[in-house]
């Protein structure tokens, strides 16, 4: 990472987590959005660089079929969301990846598509994984109606009414996406086509540009829907309601492994939030307008924790701990700041009071006064995983030993010899070539494993270690034994990037795959986190954001 | 850029895809991942390297060197060779600046190019690549490979490398499609890394078919 050597605050480091902490599988599965979250880098530089929105195409039937695009018109480019509504049979209508029909199909075209490019995407988007998309396409995606709330609001609008609230709050959005594909999947774009761009090199945010503007599709059809049946008697929706909705996104195993392929890109991400906390720890005071910029933080964090809901029980408990934390966070502020450092105090005084979940609640609420002094860190969250490939061979058998004993002693830590600490496999399925996650002892399979579980990938290169002369080149290892080349590289990545690794064994009996993906989501900036089970899980983005047309009153209605 | 039709799959579907088919034909997954890399990159190059990788993984298990390089009197597997050459890039086994190297018997000897290419940006500035049939320097960088004009390419050979001498004229690299064919094949080597699903890792691992919210 280059902003290393730029690091304005070099006194930071004494406040940072140790990375045993910062990695834990557990602590990761509490993780908040921050300021820092990838939707969140979109919005401030949408805002910071004014960019105009608009929609040149919208035509759409009263049976809501057609075709729309929008427009985002920055300084530089301009980028196109292009959206086709179909009419779905409700009985087609499934969140599964195994789905092959939609509500709605979506691509992001960099640039302004032709009326001929938008014939060509018509007969491939709608089509999704079927069809074939190219260089000039940086997404694909698909939303499916929430049918509940969908329904009730062009009813509700096209009677001349707003919705219920407590309809808006249950569901809290109108579509939810069921993938949103980028980096050179379907023909589309590679990673390197866009990563030099500065509105597109932070992670993920050509994929957070095409869910907002989706957002803001899924209002103007049923604002649409509800004008056709309504005529003359149909309403808008309150903006104060539509502020509520965000986009819903249904999240399987398929992102689980997500975390543990990219090493570089989570010790950045890491990195940049540990940074970010420690900065602010660091600070000698705190101002009048920090303490209150942290108290409005509070105050909604609480408002949110109220309307999040689950039947998960899992989450349940997680849910209590939470507004019971954030309730003690409230009462704590009584007597604070004084001393030195006041938002140390505060951190460690959460460390010790709180629970996982208000803990990194609490560090997400620190970051949001500090923006001038954390805001910055997002430019060091891109990685190039290509930069970790090359082997350094020439490594002696000694300082892999002592890399392995650094980095690797939790995963030595875990005997691998008792069956629940192998309990289950990763392996992909056929079918659609979806991850899974098997039970060892009793399915078929496990000849057929993904490389996922680093923590015995690493105990077995300590093995092979373990004849070889502390002063010998590793390629000489590698020579004879190939198949510790694949940990041997990690290995190398992690010895300079601290943050890499999940410190837990993904294969144990009770291994909760919805802890990577909640960690992954909350840099997404995804909020009301809703397990379905302990694999697959309903979340909002954009929720309480401002829309498109908040930027620029060109977007026609 | 040489490639035409290959463009419409992007060079992490090339990548991805090789990594699993060359994991399917039994490649350590380390090993695998190299294979994937050097695909994709040949295509950038200007070269069917998925092509070349499927020939390559039709030939079954192939052996991986030895130390000195020419002690190997088997055919190798160019991905295993290519990778242990890195490994040893800064090691003496490599060293090119007195003499040259013999590396033993290969197939498919345009599969080593990506790794030599590595090399060449490691340790020296340029290698030269002999036995293959027409002269080929790897160099770091962005025209990484020239091919000299005229004799075809074999697809086994004794190969030596040696320092890169000059540049031959470079031979117009062909514009090739990346074939139906060709994916269709791999796509049969990737599928062997896949389980089918049991009902018991299928429940609960998405959302339900019938989903009313």
């Amino acid at each position: 990472m280059t902003c290393g050597a730029q690091n304005p605050m070099p006194e930071a480091a004494a406040f940072r987590r140790p990375a045993a902490e910062i990695m834990d599988l557990s602590r990761m599965g509490s993780a908040h959005p921050t300021r820092l979250s990838f939707l969140r880098s979109l919005l401030r530089r949408v805002s910071q660089e004014n960019w105009r929105f608009d929609r040149p195409v919208w035509s759409i039937d009263a049976k809501g079929v057609g075709r729309a695009v929008y427009r985002a018109i920055g300084p530089d480019r301009t980028y196109s969301l292009v959206a086709f509504a179909h009419d779905l049979p409700d009985e087609m209508r499934s969140d599964r990846v195994i789905a092959t029909a939609w509500d709605a199909t979506f691509t992001l075209f960099d640039g302004d598509p032709s009326a001929a490019d938008l014939d060509r995407l018509a007969a491939n988007v709608p089509l999704q994984e079927a069809g074939r998309v190219t260089v000039r396409e940086l997404t694909l995606s698909r939303a499916n109606r929430s049918v509940r709330l969908f329904a009730h609001v062009v009813e509700r609008l096209a009677a001349g009414l707003q919705p219920d609230d407590s309809e808006v709050d249950a569901v809290g959005y109108l579509m939810r996406t069921t993938a949103v594909y980028g980096a050179g999947k379907f023909g589309a774009a590679d990673r390197h086509v866009i990563e030099h761009r500065p509105e597109l090199g932070g992670p993920f945010q050509a994929e957070m540009l095409t869910v907002w503007l989706i957002r803001q599709f899924t209002v103007d059809i049923v604002e649409h829907l509800a004008a056709l049946r309504g005529g003359a008697l149909a309403v808008r929706l309150d903006p104060a309601i539509k502020q509520r909705l965000g986009v819903g996104n249904s999240t399987g195993l398929g992102m689980a492994p997500f975390l543990v392929r990219h090493p570089i890109l989570l010790n950045n991400w890491m990195m940049a939030r540990e940074e970010a906390l420690a900065r602010v720890r660091s600070l000698p005071a705190a101002t009048a307008q920090t303490l209150h910029d942290f108290a409005a933080a509070l105050a909604q964090a609480r408002a949110n924790a109220a309307l999040w809901h689950s039947a998960h029980p899992i989450q349940i408990a997680k849910l209590a701990d939470l507004r019971r934390d954030l309730a003690l966070i409230a009462e704590r502020l009584a007597d604070w700041p004084q001393g030195e450092r006041p938002w140390n105090l505060l951190w460690l005084w959460g460390a010790q009071a709180l629970s996982l979940e208000g803990q990194e609640a609490l560090l997400a609420l620190m970051l949001e006064p500090h923006g001038a002094l954390v805001d910055g860190l997002a430019d060091c969250m891109t990685a190039n995983e290509a930069d970790g490939f090359a082997i350094n061979g020439a490594m002696r058998v000694a300082e892999v030993r002592a890399i392995l004993a650094e980095r690797y002693g939790w995963a030595q830590q875990i005997d691998f010899t008792l069956p629940e600490n192998t309990a289950r496999f990763w392996y992909v399925s056929e079918e659609k070539l979806e991850p899974r996650l098997g039970f060892r002892h009793s399915e078929e399979g496990s000849a057929l494993e993904q490389p996922l579980c680093i923590a015995r990938l690493a105990v077995a290169l300590g093995q092979a270690l373990e004849p070889l002369a502390p002063d010998q080149p590793i390629a000489s290892l590698l020579l004879h034994q190939p198949e510790h080349r694949f940990m041997l590289r990690r290995l190398q990545i992690a010895a300079t990037h601290p943050l890499a690794e999940v410190q837990a064994n993904l294969i144990e009996q009770s291994i909760l795959p919805i802890d990577l993906m909640r960690c992954k989501l909350a840099f997404f900036g995804a909020s009301r986190f809703d397990p379905r089970s302990d694999k697959w899980v309903r979340i909002s983005l954009f929720q309480g954001a401002a829309y498109p047309t908040d930027f620029s009153a060109a977007v026609q209605k | 850029m040489t490639v035409s039709a290959s463009s419409s799959f992007s060079s992490n579907e090339i990548e991805q895809l090789c990594l699993k088919a060359a994991r399917g034909a039994g490649l350590s997954w380390g090993l695998a991942e190299e294979a994937g890399v050097a695909a994709a990159w040949l295509v950038s190059q200007g070269i069917d390297g998925p092509e070349i990788l499927l020939h390559l993984l039709r030939l079954g298990p192939l052996a991986g060197p030895t130390l000195p390089w020419r002690a190997q009197s088997l055919l190798q597997c160019p991905i295993r060779l290519g990778a242990s050459l890195c490994d040893h890039a800064d090691l003496p086994q490599t060293d090119l600046a007195m003499r040259e190297i013999e590396l033993g018997f290969v197939a498919m000897p345009l599969l080593l190019l990506p790794f030599l290419s590595r090399m060449a940006g490691s340790k020296h500035n340029s290698i030269e690549l002999h036995g293959a049939g027409p002269r080929i320097i790897l160099q770091s960088g962005e025209s990484a490979v020239t091919i000299a004009q005229g004799t075809p390419i074999a697809s086994q050979a004794h190969l030596r490398i040696s320092r890169g001498a000059e540049q031959p004229k470079k031979a117009a690299l062909r514009h090739f499609t990346l074939s139906l064919a060709t994916i269709d094949a791999l796509n049969i080597f990737a599928m062997r890394t896949t389980v089918p699903a049991s009902e018991a890792s299928r429940a609960g691992a998405g959302a339900s078919d019938r989903d009313i919210d």
